[in-house]
């Protein structure tokens, strides 16, 4: 008797457990599509709490509920975003008209005080420098960008008047994101609450963001002058928390595209799912740089221009676009900056492998120093592994030429403390590093404040030479175009002669999308989801 | 008795040792208290900043008076502030516990059935086919580290068969509070559960068999089989109460085990759980993080041993003879 | 008393399988060690590739690629062989650290009087603290070199040694010739150290080699969470790299699970000598390697 018990028992759980199993089975198949109307958004970044508090999805609103005044063509002219512009004659001065019907979503209609309050918040709260003069850690003051910003006399215009005329002026204001004045007078984002953090002008509206399902919601902005009907009625951003999860979503044709700060699908990656027929890849022109090597100019073996040169003609860039890049990329010139840069000249020679070139500079360099052979420490940070890639490949290409490279892997905080001056004392003696679109268009442009010793965050490759301090003179105080891309391409030149740093290789970032969808604009800052895409996108 | 007491005690100091771990570390180790309490880059933080941080972290304070102020604040239920998701840690581990649970609970309770029903079917017949085959097996599968069982459940039911999702607790669009959303859940939670099970019951499964092998030298059990107990019943209900105990006592460090394998088993489904919480901590480098989960995992064994203990003391058949002689 | 007979009813366990299956076992497990160790120091001789040498990148496996090629154009067979060392360097040395603790508090934990008891204290405490978390967070904050991840595999793999020498030595203070050498005079240092210690050898080198195994594991583990040294490459960092590198999405298989079934294997050759040693001692635990 005590044998049959069990058995009935076990049967029955058994059976319970089939059953259970067969549902679950059947409700896994079961793969639920998306609505017609609906973009589904895929991203790895870390959001935690869907509101501008949160560094992430700030960037993630610029092109979904929050405007800029302009935005940057992939040709170099700006277009409105949230306000029409013109400039004065001198260029001194440039007026911002909010544009008709622009409204935040809680129905208070766009001001130009909202404009005044966002540069006068972005001064007291982060350490800005438009309307007040700020010094930094060092000492050193920089003076205020505007002399004034008016406000016209019916609220809908402002009228900033720079110190001189600034060619970049426009550049600088694709990134700042006006603030609604109504929701943050007498408040700062950290007090504000999270609803309160979520108000924007843009033309979606946050609607939900539910942390155990990873996704955040966002509806129609019934206030946007949208010019007709909007094609996607719901965006859903889903939140991995890894890339692989992301880029089988992706793959799986979960997602309508992949949404990366600043970022493009890996080419591979990108490459695989072209072929496959599961999603378009859109080359995107950007003047960011992620992949260069930088060397330190202050601390040997590389104050020795030769030895630099040995370690540049001995890379097999060719190998490196090959690997890492995708079928837009380019093989980068010794002026260093990308073709989209402001400034650009063709005139500096391309990068090429060259052996024997290198191994002559190495010889010289080795005279000089009175050394036998060369090795060096090759620094990289070890959180990004892509970096890590870069940093062997470099290795074997050096290695075939003699030269001998030791690849330190730091922790994320330890890498930036011996490459920027921020960090305290900059010891790295060469890294592999990206540059941001942003970084490379600060102060003078030209990737300059990630080679000026003496700029008090960056420096990665620390020159300190007055031929250089002249060009950056010369890059700031330029009030023309043409005095600035006169002074452009001479910076330009002079990275062609003294190589503080190269490019590994240029390219086009890349972003996938759905073949579902078609109209997508391309914004030189921020990729395929801003604005005006929105406004434009159709279903396939 | 004074063994459970002991072993409470035990269980408690290695908490407080753990408390006072997490106090020094940021301290005593390489690097910037600052940048290590915090999280933040170098480059993030100016001169200003850098100075209200130090300030707001009490690190100007003596070291005696910031440890009494960590003290209180550990106890008063504050597990530090993480600058890098911007929240409380406690709140972090409180919206990520739910699914770590999802998974840990059912793979404890499945593996230790597994564990028990091979275990002691085993060691019935020692040296014989079904206990090599079945150790064999174990020691195989406990070979197995968990992230390539993950790796290859994944690859193989997932992409291969397309059977179960890859990752995540729901599909999306799914509401997870609909019936539809109770299956789907479960289909998410299957390869999980399976990973952190096989990850964990080899061993398990050595320990009762041993523990039962030794079991079934003692007397008692030849008594029962003279008079006729054999098979399942002997193994049930005479063996496995005086292997149920050792075993009961191990489950603090059973959990301890299992909330280390989900880290990995979370990683790889993409799981939103605690594990998940450390492991994009330590990619992050976001220390507070890393040690509020430290904190509340110990915590966890520490309670879940002394509630076994509790369970041991009153059903241990020695101190309620002598708690029913006096 | 109670102690005695429970300890001497451990000497009477057996384990499964006969004389036979144990030496098939060690001879097995011995194989299989010979085969890495050799890769370790001659790995030229069983790559098919030098490691300098690269090709297309994200191929797939093939008869030229056994386990494809990474992102980098190298091939991952090559790659696995060359890592040979560095995982059982790592390996064997923080299991050297660990059993060295080990031995230390596990004597100690028999000595007696305050030293045993704080010695018996602390390995008890260690033995509550989640081992995986606890690294994880420690390791974390140290950093990523060598000397950082094997000292902080050690500080937390030190705790079975202990217990197996502990309870050893358990054993033989109870034992008449300790009351000798005790009622002789001998200090109780020297007894430990001369005497004591050769006789738990046994056990401490059975319990090396399961820790051994257990130190990769937990190496590898720490390297997939991306806290290990990227630039000296071991098993676990290239399932990390794969891992994140897009592994899954680019269908690399070959270089996600190939060196996860080189950690596989290993850990199953050192527990076939464990289990061969195991039989021969008739001195089952009751704990597995993979603690």
């Amino acid at each position: 008797m005590s044998k049959t018990k069990p058995k009935r028992i076990s049967l029955f759980a058994a059976l319970l457990f089939a059953v259970a199993l067969i549902a679950t089975l059947f409700a896994a198949c079961n793969k639920n599509g998306r609505a017609k109307d609906e973009f589904v958004i895929g991203t790895s970044a870390v959001i935690t709490s869907a509101d501008r508090s949160d560094y992430n999805f700030d960037q993630l609103s610029a092109g979904l509920t929050q405007q800029a005044l302009v935005a940057r063509n992939t040709d170099g002219t700006y277009s409105p975003l949230l306000a029409e512009f013109s400039e004065s004659e001198d260029g001194r001065d440039i007026t911002f008209t909010v544009r008709e019907g622009m409204s935040w979503d809680d129905g208070v209609p766009v001001t130009a005080e909202d404009i005044l309050f966002t540069l006068n918040y972005v001064d007291s709260h982060e350490s800005g420098n438009w309307l007040r003069d700020v010094t930094d850690t060092a000492g050193a003051l920089t003076p205020s960008k505007l002399l004034s910003a008016d406000v016209s006399a019916d609220g809908r215009s402002i009228t900033f008047r720079y110190r001189e005329a600034d060619v970049r002026a426009l550049a600088d204001l694709t990134s700042v994101r006006v603030m609604p004045r109504h929701i943050y007078e007498g408040k700062t984002v950290e007090t504000a609450s999270a609803a309160e953090n979520r108000v924007g002008c843009g033309v979606y509206r946050f609607e939900s963001y539910s942390r155990e399902a990873g996704t955040i919601t966002f509806l129609p902005n019934e206030h946007y002058p949208a010019e007709g009907e909007l094609a996607v009625k719901r965006v859903t951003v889903r939140l991995f928390s890894s890339d692989s999860a992301l880029q089988l979503a992706m793959r799986n044709g979960e997602l309508d595209t992949v949404w990366k700060y600043s970022g493009g699908a890996e080419p591979a990656f990108a490459e695989k799912l072209r072929s496959e027929g599961k999603a378009e890849v859109i080359a995107v022109a950007t003047d960011n740089l992620p992949a260069v090597l930088a060397f330190n100019t202050s601390f040997s073996p590389f104050d020795d221009a030769d030895l630099r040169k040995a370690v540049v003609y001995a890379i097999d860039y060719a190998r490196f676009g090959a690997l890492f890049a995708s079928a837009s990329a380019q093989t980068p010139h010794a002026g260093f900056v990308p073709p989209t840069t402001l400034g650009y000249t063709a005139d500096t020679p391309t990068l090429a492998r060259d052996p024997d070139l290198a191994r002559a500079h190495l010889q010289a360099g080795l005279a000089r120093k009175g050394w036998s052979s060369l090795s060096f420490t090759l620094s990289v940070n070890a959180d990004n592994e892509l970096h890590v890639s870069y940093a062997k490949t470099l290795k074997l290409q050096l290695e075939e030429v003699g030269i001998g490279v030791d690849i330190k892997a730091m922790t994320k905080n330890d890498f930036q403390a011996s490459t920027t001056n921020s960090g305290g004392n900059v010891t790295h003696q060469a890294c592999i590093i990206g540059y941001t679109s942003n970084g490379m268009k600060m102060m003078g442009g030209l990737g300059t404040i990630y080679m000026d010793g003496t700029h008090p965050v960056q420096g990665v490759s620390q020159v300190f030479d007055e031929d250089f301090d002249g060009i950056l003179d010369k890059l700031s105080s330029a009030s023309t175009s043409e005095e600035y891309a006169a002074a452009a391409a001479e910076c330009q030149k002079w990275y062609a002669e003294n190589f503080p740093a190269v490019a590994l290789f240029w390219d086009a970032q890349l972003q996938v999308v759905s073949p579902g969808w078609t109209g997508f604009v391309t914004d030189a800052d921020f990729g395929i989801v801003n604005m005006r895409t929105w406004q434009t996108l159709r279903r396939a | 008795m004074s063994k459970y007491i002991r072993h409470i005690l035990i269980a408690l100091t290695a908490f407080l040792a753990i408390i006072i771990v997490n106090f020094a570390l940021p301290r005593m180790l390489p690097g910037d208290p600052v940048f290590l309490l915090t999280g933040f880059d170098a480059e993030v933080l100016s001169r200003e900043l850098y100075d209200s941080y130090y300030t707001a972290l009490g690190l100007d304070k003596p070291l005696a008076e910031q440890f009494g102020d960590y003290l209180a604040d550990v106890f008063g239920g504050g597990l530090g502030f993480s600058y890098r998701h911007n929240a409380d840690v406690a709140s972090l581990i409180a919206d990520s516990l739910p699914a770590t649970l999802q998974i840990v609970l059912p793979a404890i309770v499945i593996s230790t059935l597994l564990a028990m029903w091979t275990g002691l079917t085993a060691a019935r017949r020692p040296r014989g086919i079904a206990d090599t085959a079945m150790t064999a097996s174990a020691a195989l599968l406990g070979a197995v580290p968990t992230f390539l069982a993950g790796m290859i459940m994944v690859v193989f039911f997932s992409f291969t068969l397309g059977w179960l999702p890859y990752g995540n607790l729901n599909s999306p669009g799914v509401d997870p509070g609909t019936i539809e959303g109770f299956f789907d859940r479960i289909a998410h939670l299957i390869l999980p559960i399976a990973t952190l099970t096989l990850a964990t019951t080899p061993s398990k499964y050595m320990m009762i068999r041993s523990n039962a092998e030794k079991a079934s030298e003692e007397k008692y059990v030849l008594y029962a089989r003279s008079k006729g107990v054999d098979g399942n019943r002997l193994s049930f209900r005479h063996i496995f109460p005086n292997v149920g105990q050792p075993f009961l006592a191990m489950t603090g460090l059973n959990l301890g085990a299992m909330l280390g394998g989900s880290v990995v088993v979370e990683t790889i489904f993409s799981v939103n759980g605690m594990g998940m919480l450390v492991s994009q901590a330590v990619g992050d480098l976001d220390y507070p993080t890393l040690q509020g989960c430290l904190t509340v995992i110990s915590a966890f064994i520490l309670g879940v041993t002394v509630l076994t203990d509790i369970v041991l003391i009153l059903a241990d058949p020695e101190i309620r003879r002598k708690s029913h002689a006096r | 008393m109670r102690a005695d007979l429970r300890l001497k009813k451990q000497k009477r366990l057996r384990i499964p399988g006969g004389k036979g299956a144990a030496t098939a076992a060690l001879a097995m497990g011995c194989v299989m060690l010979a085969v890495f160790l050799l890769a370790a120091c001659a790995p030229s001789a069983f790559a098919p590739y030098s490691p300098t040498q690269t090709f297309d990148p994200w191929l797939p496996s093939s008869s030229e690629h056994v386990f494809g090629t990474d992102d980098t154009g190298a091939d991952v067979f090559t790659s696995l062989v060359y890592a040979t060392g560095r995982t059982l360097l790592t390996g064997v040395a923080s299991a050297a650290l660990a059993l060295a603790l080990g031995v230390l508090a596990g004597l100690a934990a028999g000595y007696g009087g305050v030293v045993g008891a704080v010695a018996n204290a602390v390995i008890d405490i260690f033995a509550m603290i989640p081992k995986l978390p606890a690294t994880i967070v420690v390791a974390a904050f140290a950093g990523g070199g060598i000397a950082q991840t094997v000292t902080v595999i050690a500080v937390f793999g030190w705790v079975t040694t202990a217990r197996a020498v502990r309870a050893k030595v358990a054993h033989l203070n109870g034992r008449p010739f300790v009351d000798a050498l005790t009622a002789a005079g001998y200090p109780k240092a020297g007894i430990a150290f001369k005497h004591i210690l050769p006789n738990t050898l046994e056990v401490i080198l059975t319990r090396f080699v399961t820790t051994v195994a257990g130190c990769i594991m937990t190496e590898a583990t720490l390297s997939f969470l991306g806290l290990g040294d990227i630039s000296s490459p071991t098993w676990g960092t290239m399932i990390n790299l794969a891992y994140r590198r897009g592994g899954f999405a680019m269908d690399a298989y070959g270089w996600l699970l190939a060196p996860g079934a080189a950690i596989m294997l290993l850990a199953l050759a050192f527990w076939c000598v464990w289990y061969f040693a195991e039989h021969r001692s008739r001195d089952v635990s009751g704990r597995s390697y993979a603690d």
